[in-house]
């Protein structure tokens, strides 16, 4: 049993040791709490300034250099693919980001359209099978590569080949159209900088004379739907940018209002009529072309004859009734198209053209400024069959 | 305002003789006192000492509603109830308990000096344990009912009926083991 000077001095022993202990403590919160407190202060400052700046969205600006278009032309064989591939230089681009800016910039250009197509249209003539195939690359500190597919239903034809150069910061442009030929053409169009300035040269517009081919056709259901977004179309003043460059929006804009300008101020559409021999396929939908290199603007859709798939697109060009020209002629051109054959059908010159996979091509007059092509993988022969048997409604607003 | 919460108010203010003073005062009670808790007197004295050094290290607030004894008392029930929670499943008494009874013997002739009074004091052993307690604060310690409701954390009422019980019991037992008393 301890006595009360023993009790005593256990007991400021005990005080002594917690006093010991609490003083210890103290020491190693004082140290440590405030390198822990840094590290977390510096974690969410990390944290903040990662979220911030992954869901910063690219500037039109960042595209900086080294643009190149890829095409394989098959206006002859009707193959075409086109690769677009951007380098640009910002390193918080992500590539859902790089697809939703593109996508967004398509949809600006056509905000009349409630049916689109977006991307570069591919088409393989043999299985109809249409492939839209947009391909971008950002190479920056973290390169991004994305790579979207839509496969649709459809078989379209797109027409676009131009070689050009660019080795200025400025937008100067030289295209080089590429000659008729029967084989597949392939051509590039490249644009290089010397100098890595923030403007874009890969939508160089020169109005007077051809157009960049990235602007696709654009899709729609039924005709009604094409009248309703002509008639809706109201132009706007495209925004001057300074010097003579524009941004692909803008030149998408401005080549989408010229498409539809030009179907409004001519008053009507073309469609193919039922008969007892042509059935329209409303089912496959209708397309409406901007005006492009080897493209004309023109309203098309499918019909059926004898069990064979005919592509009907009506154009509309930019002839005057004084040009007195024949089909052949105004091909050559315009679009540097050859002409195998001229036959006449029901008053008509028709110009045909066989290319080499088999599909031939007939295209003929309406009137002043609008013709028709039809394309199909038909004999000369059935493809006359159906010209007698074709039948046309106009369509006026 | 008794000794010790002048002594404790000198513990607060730094002065050590204070803590002494409480230990010199305090300690042979309260030990017996929570003695009658765990019915062991070396791990009373420990709880005591722990008593003591709640007071020295984390040095509780008094408010004088009670007597500094009674608040001290109350701590090392407190303490004790901790205990006892904590070493429930060791409750077994072990063998040389009965050296305990010298140590026991000596603080008790110590702190009671009427021999009849240490009679009683060892005939509470075999009681129940609140029967014990209550008989100890009341008779030995010469607390109030309501001091002893205080430390005991019950209600007046409460302590007047385990008294007037504790008292039945205590006196049968007395009765068992031949002690005479003056009714």
């Amino acid at each position: 049993m301890k006595n009360n000077e023993e009790m005593y001095q256990s007991v400021l022993l005990r005080r002594a040791e917690y006093r010991e202990k609490k003083n210890r403590r103290i020491i190693i919160i004082k140290r440590t709490v405030p390198a822990i407190a840094c590290f977390c202060f510096a974690a969410v400052i990390g944290t903040v300034f990662h979220t911030a700046k992954l869901s910063r969205t690219p500037e039109q600006s960042d595209i900086i250099e080294d643009t190149t278009i890829k095409c394989t032309d098959a206006f002859t064989t009707c193959v075409s693919s086109t690769e677009v591939q951007t380098t640009m230089k910002n390193a918080a681009v992500t590539s859902d980001l790089s697809a939703a800016s593109v996508h967004t910039t398509s949809k600006k250009a056509t905000d009349t359209n409630r049916h689109q197509t977006t991307g570069t249209v591919v088409t393989d003539a043999d299985s109809g099978v249409e492939n839209v195939h947009t391909e971008t690359n950002a190479v920056t500190s973290k390169p991004v590569h994305t790579n979207t597919n839509a496969k649709t239903s459809k078989p379209v034809r797109t027409n676009t080949t131009v070689r050009t150069e660019h080795k200025t910061t400025a937008s100067t442009a030289s295209a080089t159209a590429p000659k008729t030929t029967k084989s597949t053409a392939v051509t590039e169009i490249t644009a290089t900088r010397t100098t890595r300035s923030p403007v874009v040269t890969q939508a160089v517009v020169d109005t007077t004379g051809y157009i960049s081919p990235t602007v696709q056709p654009v899709y729609f259901y039924t005709v009604s739907d094409i009248v309703d977004a002509v008639e809706r179309f109201f132009p706007q003043p495209i925004p001057q940018t300074t010097g003579t460059s524009v941004t692909a929006s803008e030149h998408t804009e401005e080549v989408y209002s010229q498409m539809y300008s030009k179907i409004q101020n001519d008053g009507c559409i073309f469609a193919v009529r039922e008969n007892d021999a042509v059935v329209p396929k409303d089912d496959f939908g209708f397309y409406l072309f901007p005006y492009a290199r080897f493209e004309d603007i023109g309203v098309g859709g499918y019909a059926e004859f004898n069990g064979s798939l005919y592509n009907v697109t009506f154009y509309y060009t930019y002839r005057t009734p004084e040009d007195d020209d024949g089909i052949a002629d105004y091909l050559h051109e315009r679009m540097g198209r050859r002409c195998d054959e001229e036959i006449d059908i029901n008053g008509h010159t028709v110009s045909i053209c066989n290319s080499d996979d088999g599909r031939i091509y007939a295209d003929f007059f309406i009137d002043e400024c609008h013709y028709i092509e039809v394309a199909a993988s038909v004999s000369e022969d059935e493809m006359c069959g159906f010209l007698n048997m074709l039948e046309y409604e106009t369509i006026n607003f | 305002m008794d000794n010790g919460e002048s002594s404790y108010r000198r513990l607060l203010a730094g002065d050590d003789d204070g803590l002494y003073e409480i230990i010199c005062s305090y300690r042979e009670g309260l030990t017996l006192y929570l003695n009658s808790f765990v019915q062991n007197i070396h791990i009373a004295e420990a709880l005591a000492e722990d008593t003591f050094a709640e007071l020295a290290i984390k040095c509780p607030k008094f408010s004088g509603k009670s007597s500094f004894k009674t608040w001290l008392y109350a701590i090392g029930r407190n303490i004790t109830s901790k205990y006892l929670r904590k070493n429930s499943k060791l409750d077994i008494i072990p063998l040389e308990s009965q050296e305990f009874l010298e140590d026991e013997e000596s603080i008790e002739k110590n702190y009671i000096k009427n021999e009849q009074k240490q009679h009683v004091h060892q005939a509470l052993h075999r009681l129940n344990p609140e029967y014990r307690q209550v008989l100890y604060l009341a008779y030995f310690e010469e607390f109030s009912n309501a001091e002893t409701a205080s430390v005991m954390n019950k209600s007046k009422r409460q302590i007047e009926t385990l008294i007037y019980n504790a008292k039945k019991a205590l006196k049968s037992e007395l009765e068992r083991s031949g002690f005479e008393y003056e009714e």
